[in-house]
């Protein structure tokens, strides 16, 4: 009787155990989980600022307010500081060279500095507007230029955030698309997967995906091959 | 008599290994804070400055970062990269994410070639030069994904001394592969840690990188494992010959911009 009744609460206890764990696979899987390598299952990101393991970073802070609240090095600098100070001295020729209109002046011109990289970039972003070349027949594509290395100190705060790649352009990059030309007819996002089963056309050794009136390519973005809206081809 | 003697002899044994212990950790002094920003700043500049003098190297960086989900939950996502890099122009590095998906990157000194191995796509792009400026030339204007990047071009020095604000010395610790200096310090905004291997190969061990006024602080952490100061494979390590069926698809960064996108990784090819 005794051991009977014990199997007894076993199996209930078994059965339980089963019926939780299959509840549990089966939500992984509607959430697209899949049980291991699906990426970006249930919604799940996984690219942020810390992705790009960059010593650099997107965000800056105030510059008044970081050193009062993180606590800033002491006043009086010490031997190391002036040792890197030096080194800094000793970088700035170099740098000024490469940096046109760059007088070399630490902290007090940092903003400066900003507003100067910023319209450098500016303009580098409207060149290659102007330098797209046509290496596929029907979708204007470009080597971005090289900007030079001391375009900026921020070269690797590569942040996917994801306006990735195109977020951080979009705005201006845009709005001047659908000023000047009309190329860019798309309002389309580009895409992990396609949104549908789609009709595939090759043209000039491009696959273009149709999914309704919607083009995409593939491309490689910043964290792996993606699809991106494109124009029709022609 | 023989009890007496085995005490004897484990207390002479015990003895023993606390002698050897303590010789091989001696008791670090107390740095001052002068002494320990000094140091610090010493040993940053020599592994900086021994790292741009090798002709080659090759090393795998085991990382990690956070990314802080919509839902407040901060995520870790592994990683794995080989990298294989020989001055004056040369690298290839192999790059393994936590879900499977393997890429591949080649600076072969013309071009730049990246290739994913789920899609059996690559995309390429004429090399600008240098190790240097190609690697700037990938993450800034190719807008690609290559975490401590920075560590591997001749001049990081000169950079990291130039974007410094604070570096001090924390301690010397044995419980990496090697003894290691483990100092900390800010770089723009970001924080930034460091285990330095002790004495003539000033080699990085471990990275954690602190992106302080993003929300959450994530994190990007790696170790650096398997140093090899020569390059021990033959010129095909730096050549890519493109798999049967691959197809080459464009950089996202070289089609004009979409009006908004929300993209994350692909996986698949899409299935007609």
């Amino acid at each position: 009787m005794n051991s009977r009744s014990k199997t007894r609460g076993w199996a209930v206890v078994l059965s339980f155990i089963f019926l939780m764990v299959q509840a549990g696979i089966a939500d992984a899987q509607r959430r697209g989980g899949g049980g291991g390598a699906g990426r970006g299952g249930g919604g799940i990101s996984r690219q942020g600022p810390a992705a790009g393991g960059g010593f650099s970073s997107q965000r800056s802070r105030p510059p008044s307010a970081a050193p009062a609240q993180r606590g800033s090095p002491p006043a009086s600098r010490p031997q190391p500081a002036q040792g890197a100070a030096e080194q800094r001295q000793a970088a700035r020729p170099q740098d000024a060279q490469t940096r046109p209109g760059n007088d070399a002046q630490p902290q007090g011109t940092r903003p400066e500095e900003r507003t100067e990289r910023q319209e450098n970039r500016q303009e580098g972003r409207t060149e290659r507007q102007e330098n797209r070349q046509e290496a596929f027949d029907d979708i204007n594509v470009y080597y971005p230029p090289y900007g030079g290395y001391y375009d900026d100190d921020d070269w690797d705060n590569w942040d996917v955030a994801v306006g990735v790649v195109i977020g951080g352009v979009v705005g201006a990059a845009v709005a001047s698309d659908d000023d000047d030309d009309d190329d860019d007819d798309s309002s389309s996002s580009s895409t992990a997967t396609l949104p549908c089963n789609p009709t595939v056309t090759q043209v000039s050794g491009v696959n273009y995906y149709q999914c309704g009136q919607t083009y995409y390519v593939q491309a490689y973005g910043g964290d792996g091959p993606i699809y991106m809206p494109v124009p029709p081809p022609k | 008599m023989t009890r007496a003697k085995h005490r004897a002899f484990l207390f002479l044994a015990i003895a023993l290994a606390m002698t050897s212990h303590a010789a091989e950790l001696p008791a670090p002094a107390e740095l001052s804070p002068v002494e320990s920003q000094q140091k610090a700043a010493e040993r940053l500049s020599a592994m900086t400055k021994f790292l741009a003098s090798l002709p080659a190297y090759q090393v795998t960086c085991r990382g990690s970062y956070d990314v802080l989900q919509d839902s407040g939950q901060k995520l870790e996502f592994l990683e794995e990269r080989e990298l294989a890099l020989q001055r004056p122009d040369r690298l290839r590095v192999r790059h393994r994410s936590s879900d499977g998906d393997v890429d591949l990157l080649v600076f072969d000194g013309k071009h730049i070639t990246l290739f994913n191995d789920r899609a059996n796509v690559y995309a390429q792009a004429p090399q600008p030069g240098s190790l240097d400026d190609a690697i700037v030339y990938f993450v800034r204007d190719l807008k690609m994904r290559l975490p401590l990047a920075r560590l591997f071009t001749n001049r990081s020095s000169s950079e990291l001394a130039r974007r410094l604000q604070s570096v001090v010395h924390i301690e010397r610790t044995r419980l990496l592969p090697v003894p290691t200096d483990h100092i900390a310090g800010r770089v723009g905004n970001v924080d930034v840690q460091l285990w330095i291997a002790e004495g003539d190969r000033p080699l990085p061990m471990r990275v954690v990188l602190t992106y302080v006024d993003e929300p959450g602080q994530p994190q990007y952490r790696a170790d650096f494992q398997n140093w090899k100061t020569e390059m021990s494979g033959g010129p095909d390590t730096f050549r890519f010959s493109p798999p049967a069926g691959a197809r080459r698809i464009v950089f996202a960064s070289q089609l004009p911009p979409t009006r908004t996108s929300n993209a994350q990784r692909g996986d698949t090819e899409a299935q007609p």
